[in-house]
């Protein structure tokens, strides 16, 4: 049987419930609880989940491996013995040596155009092989200061990583206490630059 | 047929406690995805920036969606998930080996510069919350209005925008219909009924040549138009009926000579149809009524996108009307100048619809339209107006249709305006009409009428 107009309109009310006295199904006060337990919930992960920066991380957070590709200023040609302008250079800064096999790995990564500087405050106790990676003592931070590389929270020098390009423009700088597992960032920075 | 148990009403599924568990284990799972994402200690900050950001966002859409479509948004958590997406598309693609541009601020709801914020995440959780918060506010007051209609009787106003969002709509059964009262006679006093999405400002000024004349007259804002738009929750031709109806009781006017203009004759034609022995005669001024129905639609619907929109009840008529809803006092005030041939007062006053209102008026001319079988067989005294100029009801559309013997029809100069454009013309013709039944002519044997003195 073909439904009439009426049956049609019923029953687009009826799917609306727009029947007279139907009621909402849930009570007013349901929105207002639902915020309650959102705001709790919501508080408590931001509490527990996002620490303030560590002694080794930049005082503002937000300046911190932010990905933004720098226009950043031009260093000179030679600065503490590392000469730039002849392919890109992506500058390490650490205290102390890393552990060989993570920086062996994380050399991996990255691609050969660039060439790898480690930049140590004070010679290492250790020798670091200098097959893997050439090692510069800078106890004066003159590379940080060429590169801006921003200092800690606890004021000792900065652990990260600084990429030049083969211009000698500054186009990445930041601290980064876990460096060696993030070296696709290095990589992607490296894409992008000549 | 029962409603299945635990099936709700369409409005209010997005609210279903079901749907938001699922939506939530989607939600919780994907934001521990996105959150492991951010390998190191130091970027999970950037997690909480753009989770607070996207909510902020969620509850900015959702008030915008519950405000212009007056009822909750789809995917109430989804969206949330959908707009953290949006806002770390630079980090996603970062794996991907594209470094962060400021541009990408621009795309990606400030994905660089929202970390910049004073306060980092403390500000974003307080400002996430506050917007939640307000969404929260307001959907608890559209739900009480609705709870409150209900208690009224009435079917809920969903659909309704504008005010009609946190304040339930009044029952037309306990109130009368907003109207305007001009002159004292009470001998066949004349009620005019307006047209589709105008008020009783359309007949103000002949109205008031008829009061002038001694005749007592009443100008209603039909429900859910103008005064009326707060008045009722249901707009079909009978509820407008009733209330007319209920208006007349509630002045104690017994019998009345009824006038519509454009959709309003439909009005007028439903209440001599649910109550006869209180009209005297009935005057159709422009009635809206088409020897086609089919072609009239179309050519209605060619007039603008919007009206196509409205036509076809696409949704988008819905949106855009509730946007203007939302803008009504704004809308009020530019009407005029973008109707600079209407009086002031009729334009300003056209935007003072709900959407479900001028919809269901408009559906009902298609589809309801109780003037061809009145216009067949009258069983008052029946007179229609033309307009020659007309493009919206054109008159050969009228003359066309079948019509009884015993109505008079009269062609005068003019277009779809004539209460307000030849107010001394039409309150003449209606007080031709008062004056004695011996002016009712034969059918096709029109009379056509120039000189008015209107200007």
């Amino acid at each position: 049987m073909t439904p009439t107009q009426s049956d049609r309109s019923r029953s687009t009310d009826d799917d609306w419930g727009r029947e007279p006295g139907r009621r909402p199904p849930l009570p007013s006060w349901v929105p207002l609880a639902w915020w309650a337990a959102l705001a709790v919930t919501l508080t408590s992960v931001v509490v527990v989940l996002v620490r303030p920066p560590g002694p080794l991380d930049q005082p503002d957070p937000a300046r911190q491996r932010d990905g933004l590709l720098l226009e950043g200023p031009l260093v000179p040609s030679t600065v503490t013995g590392v000469e730039f302008g002849r392919s890109p250079v992506v500058l390490l800064f650490d205290r102390e040596p890393p552990d060989r096999q993570e920086l062996a790995s994380w050399l991996g990564e990255v691609p050969r155009r660039a060439e790898v500087q480690l930049i140590l405050p004070e010679p290492p106790a250790a020798l670091v092989d200098p097959g893997l990676v050439e090692v510069v003592v800078d106890p004066d931070g003159r590379l940080a200061d060429a590169v801006a590389l921003p200092a800690p929270v606890d004021g000792g020098p900065g652990i990260g990583y600084a990429v030049v390009d083969s211009r000698r423009q500054v186009r990445y700088s930041t601290l980064d206490p876990a460096y060696l597992v993030n070296a696709f960032e290095v990589t992607t920075i490296l894409k992008w630059v000549p | 047929m029962r409603r299945a148990r635990g099936q709700w009403p369409r409005a209010y599924r997005p609210l279903h406690l079901q749907t938001l568990l699922v939506q939530a284990v989607v939600l919780v799972g994907a934001e521990v995805a996105l959150y492991t994402s951010y390998s190191a200690h130091d970027a999970h900050f950037h997690w909480a920036t753009h989770v607070l950001v996207a909510l902020l966002a969620t509850a900015l859409w959702q008030s915008l969606h519950l405000l212009v479509a007056a009822r909750p948004a789809r995917g109430q958590l989804l969206t949330v998930l959908l707009f953290h997406l949006w806002a770390m598309w630079p980090d996603l693609i970062f794996r991907l080996g594209v470094p962060h541009f400021r541009w990408m601020d621009v795309l990606a709801l400030g994905h660089v510069s929202a970390h910049y914020m004073p306060g980092g995440d403390t500000t974003w959780l307080v400002l996430a919350l506050t917007a939640v918060g307000g969404y929260a506010v307001l959907l608890q007051r559209w739900l009480a209005a609705r709870h409150a209609e209900a208690t009224a009787g009435l079917p809920p106003a969903l659909g309704i925008g504008g005010a009609g969002i946190i304040r339930p709509q009044m029952d037309p059964r306990t109130r009368s219909l907003a109207h305007e009262h001009f002159g004292t006679s009470a001998s066949d006093p004349l009620v005019l009924l307006h047209g589709l999405g105008a008020t009783a400002a359309t007949w103000r000024p002949a109205a008031q040549v008829l009061a002038q004349a001694g005749h007592k007259v009443l100008l209603p804002d039909l429900l859910g138009f103008g005064s009326s738009m707060r008045l009722g929750t249901r707009f079909g031709l009978a509820d407008q009926a009733d209330a007319v109806l209920r208006l007349l009781q509630h002045h104690g006017l017994d019998r009345v000579h009824l006038v519509g203009h454009s959709w309003g004759c439909l009005v007028a034609a439903a209440v001599a149809e649910r109550a006869p022995e209180q009209v005297s005669r009935l005057t159709l001024v422009e009635p809206a009524v088409f020897a086609d129905p089919d072609t009239a639609r179309a050519r209605f619907a060619r007039r603008s996108w919007l009206a196509r929109a409205t036509v076809d009840d696409s949704g988008l008529g819905g949106l855009v009307c509730g946007t203007m809803c939302l803008l009504r006092p704004a809308f009020a005030r530019l009407a005029p100048r973008l109707e600079p041939d209407v009086p002031e007062e009729v334009a300003r006053e056209g935007v003072q619809h709900s959407y479900p209102a001028y919809r269901d008026a408009l559906r009902s001319i298609w589809e309801d339209n109780p003037l061809p079988a009145l216009l067949r067989s009258p069983r008052h005294p029946v007179h229609v107006i033309v307009a020659e100029q007309d493009e919206t009801v054109l008159p050969g559309d009228v003359l066309d249709l079948e019509l009884a013997a015993g109505i008079e029809t009269t062609r005068v100069e003019g277009t779809h305006a004539l209460p307000f454009d030849r107010p001394q013309l039409t309150a003449g013709l209606l007080m031709s009409g008062i004056a004695g039944s011996e002016r009712i002519g034969p059918a096709h044997s029109p009379s056509a009428l120039s000189d008015d003195g209107d200007g």
